[in-house]
């Protein structure tokens, strides 16, 4: 009994040793640099052994599910390691991810937990060729930047800090900015719209500032109208942005190589989106504005005739800013937010970790004069609202978008704050914890 | 004035003196005897604990640098320390291991062998793998033969208990500090009552005092036979879920172990194993109990268990209610089905050794050929531990064993009485136990001497 298991052993030991793998512990090789970081090399050796699951079961669409169990708050894995992990698997090529339930997919349940100085990522998978339910398993060992991204902490509910902190400066002419994680860190890099062309922005640690890390990249030729007065930039959802300016931009800029690629209609306006529950929910944006259509999706009547910017909720809500600068909503019957004129730009972002989205809006200031931004708390059914933080600054804000800046699974706000003839300035605002 | 500055002075030389006396007895001082109440599944353990030598011991993760300097860790190894070993070695292949002793090998050897034997569950672990093992000395140097590859060997061997020990065994479960240094205390008394005792294990009447859980609770399960699981009593076509709900183990632990410990839903608990996904149950809402006459000719099953233990006994009883609304009699006599009732008390941290150690001690685990995957003694504990989930899962589904609660493991301990430890399977450690407030007048008196 014992000789062939000991031969089947051999034959593995030789199979990893010609392979390079290690059956000591080692963990594969990594196929992407993590930048330094632990919580997306855990990710990319959970989906490494989904996929040898997948292979099993021979089949090429998964569904994940991900929840905390000891020592891991559900929040958090739900939020920062299931999105990550959808994404490491569509990116390592070999398999999509699907909706649970999707037919022919290869279900994946996955609890992570905390057992002594080590995470662990166990799951279950389940369908396809597979024999039964069938465990995989991943343990890491905690440092700094998972125990801040996934261990419990304290509750976030209740009383709580706001921090506003200037995080240094950008040329002038700022048009818009966005939060996208181009390089798959975890982190957003800060990307900025202006009257010269995107530039990439990357923000680490408390005492650093931003750092170029990409462009200037020149605004593509053809524009239907010589100036630009204002730009709209979104993410595409993958490692780009989608732009759109006053002067008929509209165009793609894939960040990784700098290349820039025409896209739908000249006068197409990049819809930002909020970020959902599992900060995945950031999609290109589409034409939006009277009468017109998102994705064959008619906005019929009731759309203002002017729109300065709109968001779509994941249940089919549009929140808008219309041109007199007036918030309003659709396919809500009851919706109350809050009144009065606001600036062109508004976010919607969960902010407080509450999981509701709360609204950021800026006052309806002339350019360069001073300005304010607030944010307000909307509850789940957009029934009721109250202000959660207001600041005055010295300028005028003329972007303002969320995302995670500080690598610490929460989302941020970043303002760009412009006065006359000086540089913007960029501001994280943040509740401490 | 002088007065005043007289009296000031006299003040704050009391109260110096006061703290000066505080901060002296916060110091280890030796001396003084200590009473340890533990079950009877404890007692031996626990007198082993402290006249012997554990092979090894796990550096604890929150050890600091001073700590880790003061107990040096194995050379290759270093999450692992021995006052006895100086190098512990594996072959490429894990087949063999090589034990470099710190000083006469014989004790080491003598000990290895009978861990590795039935009567340690070690040995009954790599029964249930189907590993053959044997040991061999040479100076210093002790060799272990496994018949496969063996990854996780110090986790194996870090219990097993060799010659040696700050105390001294004698009668009527007293031990004596050998007085060469490494014991603080005097004397420990092991006890029955938990009245007394200085150290009590898992009291729920006791909450005035210190206590300590151990990582991993123990874990009350239901092990059935061939002929109980094909005749469904327990279950009843239903799920372990539904067994659970009818049978309340929150009000149960209420009762019988002061609330300590929650429903279980896996077979390794949690500290042994991290969360995992379980099987979704399938199955209807469990039925109403109903308490009708039983026919004299119902079906009868038998459910052994330790009838000492009030936890267990207390839910043998409400199993027998739910078994009765079944139409089944829980009878020895003329019993078509057998089952037992296991208060699972894992004598590792390792969730695979731990299975396979449970397996090796009851039959009717033993036969599954599952048993045999070399990935349960896999050098990477990832593997071992999709191995092990793999196992459990099966089991759970075929209804081998069906977990009914998790009862946390602690014990009690006098305030005052200080650096107690507790071993992973619930033995009080009190090596490096000492009063912070001397015991004057204390006589060591074993429970059954009568004054």
């Amino acid at each position: 009994m014992r000789a062939p298991r000991a031969l089947a052993l051999a034959a593995s030991l030789a199979i990893c040793a010609a392979a390079g793998i290690s059956v000591a512990g080692d963990k594969r090789a990594p196929r992407t640099n993590y930048y330094g970081s632990s919580l997306l090399a855990w990710v990319d050796a959970v989906a490494a052994a989904v996929e040898d699951r997948a292979h099993e079961g021979g089949v090429t669409l998964v569904s994940v599910e991900v929840q905390g169990g000891r020592g891991v708050e559900d929040r958090k894995a739900d939020r920062v390691f299931g999105p990550r992990l959808s994404r490491q698997l569509q990116s390592r090529g070999e398999l999509s991810v699907v909706q649970p339930g999707t037919r022919g997919s290869l279900q994946i349940r996955i609890e992570l937990s905390l057992e002594g100085s080590r995470l662990w990522a166990v799951g279950l998978a389940e369908g396809g060729k597979l024999d039964g339910p069938a465990a995989l398993a991943v343990s890491w060992t905690v440092d700094r930047e998972l125990e801040t991204v996934l261990l419990s902490g304290g509750a976030r509910a209740g009383q709580a800090r706001w921090s506003m902190q200037r995080l240094g400066t950008a040329p002038a002419g700022v048009l818009d900015a966005a939060l996208v994680d181009l390089d798959g860190d975890g982190g957003d890099e800060i990307i900025l719209l202006g009257t010269d062309g995107v530039r990439a922005l990357r923000y680490r640690g408390a005492d650093a500032r931003p750092e170029a890390v990409g462009g200037p990249w020149a605004l593509p030729g053809g524009g239907e109208w010589p100036r630009v007065i204002a730009g709209w930039i979104a993410p595409d959802g993958g490692s780009g942005v989608r732009i759109g300016t006053t002067a008929g931009h509209a165009a793609t800029l894939n960040a990784a190589s700098g290349r820039w690629s025409a896209v739908g209609t000249p006068a197409a306006i990049p819809l930002r989106q909020p970020r959902d529950a599992s900060r995945t929910a950031w999609r290109g944006g589409d034409l939006v504005g009277a009468g017109a259509d998102l994705d064959g999706q008619s906005l019929g009547d009731g759309l203002p005739e002017r729109v300065r910017d709109a968001v779509l909720l994941p249940n089919g809500t549009w929140i808008w800013l219309d041109g007199n600068g007036r918030l309003g909503a659709r396919y809500t019957p009851s919706v109350s937010l809050p009144a009065g004129r606001f600036g062109d730009r508004f976010v919607l972002a969960d902010l407080d970790g509450d999981g509701t989205h709360d609204l950021v809006t800026t006052s309806a200031s002339p350019p360069g004069e001073p300005d304010s931004v607030t944010i307000h708390r909307l509850d789940a059914a957009l029934e009721g609202h109250s202000v959660l933080f207001s600041s005055s600054l010295d300028g005028s804000v003329v972007a303002v978008c969320a995302g995670d800046l500080d690598f610490d699974g929460e989302t941020d706000l970043l303002l760009v704050e412009e006065g006359r003839d000086a540089d913007a300035v960029l501001w994280r605002v943040e509740r401490s914890r | 004035m002088i007065s005043r500055r007289a009296a000031a002075l006299v003040a704050a030389s009391i109260l110096l003196g006061i703290a000066s006396t505080a901060g002296a007895r916060r110091l280890p001082s030796a001396g003084g005897d200590a009473i340890v109440a533990v079950p009877d599944g404890l007692r031996d353990a626990t007198i082993e604990a402290h006249t012997t030598t554990p092979l090894l011991e796990r550096v604890p993760d929150e050890a600091n640098a001073s700590e880790r300097l003061a107990r040096p860790a194995l050379p290759d190894r270093p999450e692992w320390r021995s006052a006895l070993l100086r190098d512990l070695r594996s072959s490429e292949d894990f087949t063999t291991w090589t034990l470099e002793a710190s000083g006469p090998a014989d004790a080491v050897a003598q000990a290895l062998s009978r861990c590795l034997g039935p009567s340690w569950w070690a040995g009954r672990a790599m029964t249930a793998a189907g590993v053959s093992s044997s040991v061999s000395v040479r100076q210093i140097s002790i060799t272990i033969t496994f018949g496969a590859p063996v990854g996780p060997v110090p986790e194996l061997l870090s219990t097993c208990p060799v010659e040696g020990g700050g105390w001294l065994p004698g009668d009527g479960g007293r031990l004596a500090s050998k007085g060469d240094g490494q014991a603080l205390l005097d004397r420990i008394v092991i006890a029955d009552a938990l009245a007394d005792a200085d150290v009590a294990s898992g009291d729920p009447s006791r909450t005035s005092a210190a206590s300590l859980t151990a990582q991993a609770p123990d874990v009350l399960l239901l092990l059935q036979d061939e002929d109980a699981r094909e005749a469904d009593a327990v279950l009843g076509s239903g799920s372990s879920t539904a067994l659970r709900e009818l049978l309340a183990p929150d009000l149960l632990l209420a009762v019988f172990w002061g609330g300590r410990g929650r429903t279980a839903t896996g077979l390794l608990p949690p500290g042994l194993a991290p969360s995992r996904p379980l099987a979704q149950a399938v199955g209807q809402d469990p039925p109403e109990l109903r308490i009708d006459p039983l026919p004299s000719t119902a079906p009868k099953i038998a459910i052994t268990h330790d009838r000492t233990d009030p936890l267990v006994a207390g839910t043998v009883e409400r199993l027998a209610v739910v078994l009765r609304s079944r139409g089944w009699a829980l009878d020895e006599d003329g019993a078509t089905a057998h089952a037992q009732l296991l208060r699972w008390r894992p004598p590792t941290l390792d969730p695979a050794l731990a299975l396979l150690a449970l397996a090796g001690a009851h039959p009717d685990l033993l036969q599954d050929v599952r048993l045999a995957d070399p990935a349960l003694l896999d050098p990477d504990p990832d593997r071992r531990f999709i191995a092990v989930a793999e196992v459990e899962l099966t089991w759970l589904a075929e209804g081998r064993v069906v977990p009914l609660m998790t009862a946390d493991r602690w014990i009690a301990i006098d305030p005052d009485l200080r650096g107690v430890r507790l071993r992973p399977d619930g033995v009080p450690l009190l090596h490096e136990a000492w009063w912070s407030v001397p015991r004057a007048g204390r006589a060591p008196q074993a429970p059954d001497a009568k004054p």
